[in-house]
């Protein structure tokens, strides 16, 4: 069964269509990626999953039930926006929070020891939230994100800000919650980590769902219109070939973009009568930042900030 | 399930309680508040007083008062320092505006400490003149004023054939005492009656009671306002809605942060009660073991009154303040930055503080229209109303009636600032228009 389901969700703020019947639905043990260029909608979906704010039309269930909001202890949330009472001490912060999700103080207690020793932040346990850096602080968020032992975890851009190390940290840990069970919902606009992690994604844009399903199926669904070459010398005899869509040319290596997947074989062939002197060729399967900028680009739009 | 509100009211409470500022107030407010009083009745009494000499030009057109002044200036207190006399009397001539522009100047320069003209007519309605650097040294210009009264009314008398101690015996004044008359009985069977001293020790609890009550609700309001600006700043109020109403979250700070002020409170009354308790044995380790009858009075009047007048305090704090709170709650969420919210609070503010000043003048005439009217204004009445208690104790089904009214209005504050609260907590950027406040009551 479905832990979540979203169906014809539409949300509008007075003229502008923030979301535009969203529909979809997430397995549970499953983890999820939303994606979208900035505006897309992704932080407004999840506010209403969160039942932050209510949706102008369509339904949202969890468990198949109608009412999120007797399920929210159950869930944890870590907002786009970081930010912790900045004069409350570490553990004082965490106990706040594990109490609002409803555990038993003693309860929280054990968990909070456990997890500052996993993030080893065990010594920082009774500093100001003031005093930490801000990856600590960070640190210190996704704990009390997951204290509870949520069923469904929702991530609104947790990778953001976080340094090459902490976002390795931070995926470990996803994978790690992902095997004891828990749902992961996230949102993104770093396609790199969702091609490691996610199950299942959903692409939006402008309120609209562009794409959605199992990450592969998508995957294939673009087929294998790509190419990389190695090759010593020059391009530049190719360079206007009619199978050719696009092409990123790094001097001794370049991405070729065909124009359907089937023109692999003429194009090989016009590479050797050219006299291009190839050194690799492979057929690579489209990276997800292509077919996020492709549809994006279909679909009338730019992507800015997709690094 | 352990309740989520709790939690709310207990971090609330804490990270308040163990403050160094809760700390600090909890000791400094009451040595404030008696530093205030004595400072005020001290510097009451306190006079011009100056080790320096003093000179002191007169010029008297007269030729008859000059001898005497000086003579009655050497016995005054006001013109002494440790027994000694610090002012020093020359006397001048002066005909033409010129010279009297240089005595004038000279004042300006501080080559004289002040400048006197005593006309030809003083004896009949001629006006004396005095020049200083300010004119706000009262207590020398009343003793100059009595002394040249004396010296004038004494010739007066001479010349119309009367003795002065005849006249002065004959012009003696009655005494007066003023009494409030109370309800109930008396001990000698009469009406209950009240002194002036009663009334004003009765007045002075009141006072102090206002005050304490007007200055927790301005700043404990504004304390609320903030942490709510603090969690929609930092934005983990996302997390805490996601977690529990809007209206719990606010419920548990007002019930926390009122529990912070009613602590406070509980121990100076406490300490207070200790102390008026065990008075006389208190004094007498300091050697005082005869206290004057005033004293007497003011205690006893103060044990009398005061479990009354705290009951009405407290009631008058709580709803004071959840009606206050709530405002300034609505004030934090709306704005974005701690500057906006100072200005947009300030509307609020001016609820509080006219009626405070209002005060000062409302007590003198406590059972007027006006007075009355204004004492049942919800938002005035946490002031107003509890001043009319101390003053002139109104009725009891009028107490209870307002008592009701300002919860009616407490609580359809709460309702909509509730509401308004919910949406602006999780809006950013420009702050909403009234019509747009409005529209969100209604969401």
């Amino acid at each position: 069964m479905n832990l979540l389901q979203l169906e014809n969700v539409h949300k509008k703020f007075g003229d502008f269509t923030a979301v535009s019947d969203i529909s979809f639905s997430i397995e549970k043990g499953n983890v999820y990626g939303l994606l979208g260029p900035n505006g897309a909608g992704k932080t407004t979906t999840l506010r209403m999953i969160m039942d932050i704010i209510a949706p102008d039309a369509g339904s949202i269930t969890f468990s198949g039930n109608r009412h999120v909001q007797d399920f929210l202890d159950q869930i944890g949330y870590l907002p786009e926006e970081r930010g912790l009472y900045r004069k409350m001490k570490v553990r004082d912060v965490i106990l706040f929070i594990a109490e609002l999700k409803g555990l038993y103080k003693q309860q929280a207690l054990g968990e909070i020891e456990k997890w500052l020793e996993k993030m080893q932040l065990s010594e920082w346990g009774n500093k100001r939230i003031d005093e930490l850096s801000k990856g600590m602080a960070q640190k210190i968020q996704f704990i009390t994100t997951v204290i509870h032992k949520p069923e469904l975890i929702i991530l609104d851009e947790p990778f953001s800000g976080l340094d090459p190390i902490n976002m390795t940290l931070l995926k470990d840990l996803m994978l790690e919650l992902r095997e004891d069970g828990s749902t992961i919902i996230f949102s993104t606009h770093v396609m790199e980590q969702v091609e490691k992690l996610c199950d299942r994604i959903c692409l939006i844009h402008q309120g609209e769902v562009l794409l959605e399903g199992e990450l592969r199926a998508v995957k294939r669904g673009f087929g294998k219109n790509s190419v990389e070459i190695e090759y010593i010398g020059s391009l530049e005899p190719i360079r206007n070939s009619a199978c050719i869509q696009g092409i990123n040319d790094f001097g001794q290596y370049a991405e070729i973009k065909l124009k359907t997947p089937e023109d692999y074989r003429p194009f090989l062939q016009e590479l050797v009568e050219k006299g291009v002197d190839v050194t690799r060729f492979e057929l690579m399967e489209p990276t997800l930042h292509e077919i996020f900028v492709e549809s994006v680009e279909a679909h009338g739009g730019t992507v800015q900030n997709a690094e | 399930m352990p309740n989520k509100i709790v939690a709310v009211i207990k971090r609330e409470y804490m990270t308040r309680v163990k403050s160094k500022g809760f700390v600090a107030s909890l000791f400094l407010m009451p040595v404030l508040m008696c530093g205030m009083v004595l400072l005020s009745s001290f510097l009451a009494i306190m006079e011009d007083k100056t080790e320096e000499m003093r000179k002191l030009a007169v010029i008297d057109e007269t030729g008859e008062i000059f001898d005497r002044m000086q003579g009655a200036i050497a016995k005054h207190r006001t013109f002494q320092h440790k027994g000694e006399l610090v002012y020093q009397l020359h006397e001048e001539t002066a005909t033409t505006e010129e010279e009297r522009a240089a005595f004038q100047e000279r004042v300006r320069t501080k080559k004289l400490y002040a400048y006197l003209e005593i006309p030809k007519d003083v004896f009949t309605n001629g006006n004396v003149r005095f020049y200083a650097r300010t004119a706000t040294n009262f207590n020398v210009q009343s003793a100059l004023r009595r002394i040249i009264s004396d010296i004038v009314r004494d010739k007066r008398f001479a010349e119309s054939g009367y003795s002065r101690r005849e006249v002065s015996q004959l012009m003696r004044s009655v005494g007066f005492n003023a009494y409030a008359v109370k309800s109930g009985k008396g001990k000698d069977g009469g009406a209950k009656v009240e002194s002036a001293l009663e009334t004003g020790a009765r007045l002075g609890l009141g006072y102090i009671l206002v005050f304490v009550l007007y200055l927790f609700v301005i700043i404990y309001a504004n304390s609320i306002m903030r942490s709510v600006l603090e969690e929609k700043t930092t934005r983990i109020v996302e997390v805490i809605v996601s977690s529990i109403k809007p209206h719990q979250l606010l419920l548990g700070k007002l019930v926390g942060v009122c529990s912070v002020c009613l602590t406070m409170f509980a121990i100076w009354v406490i300490f207070g009660v200790l102390l008026v308790m065990n008075i006389e044995p208190l004094l007498g380790i300091f050697g005082i073991d005869s206290l004057p009858i005033q004293f007497i009075q003011v205690i006893g009047t103060v044990k009398a009154s005061s479990a009354g007048v705290l009951t009405y305090f407290f009631i008058y704090f709580i709803i004071g303040f959840f009606m206050y709170s709530t405002l300034y709650a609505v004030v934090g969420a709306i704005c974005s930055s701690e500057e906006e919210a100072q200005q947009t609070g300030v509307p609020l503010t001016m609820l509080l503080v006219v009626p405070f000043i209002l005060m000062f003048q409302l007590f003198r005439i406590p059972d007027s229209t006006l007075s009355i009217l204004l004492s049942h204004v919800p938002f005035f009445s946490p002031i107003l109303m509890f001043m009319r208690i101390n003053v002139l104790m109104p009725p009891l089904w009028e107490i209870l009636l307002n008592i009701l009214l300002v919860c009616a209005t407490v609580l359809l504050v709460t309702l909509i600032s509730g509401k308004i609260y919910r949406v602006g907590i999780l809006m950013y950027g420009k702050r909403p228009t009234l019509g747009q406040l409005w529209q969100w009551t209604r969401y």
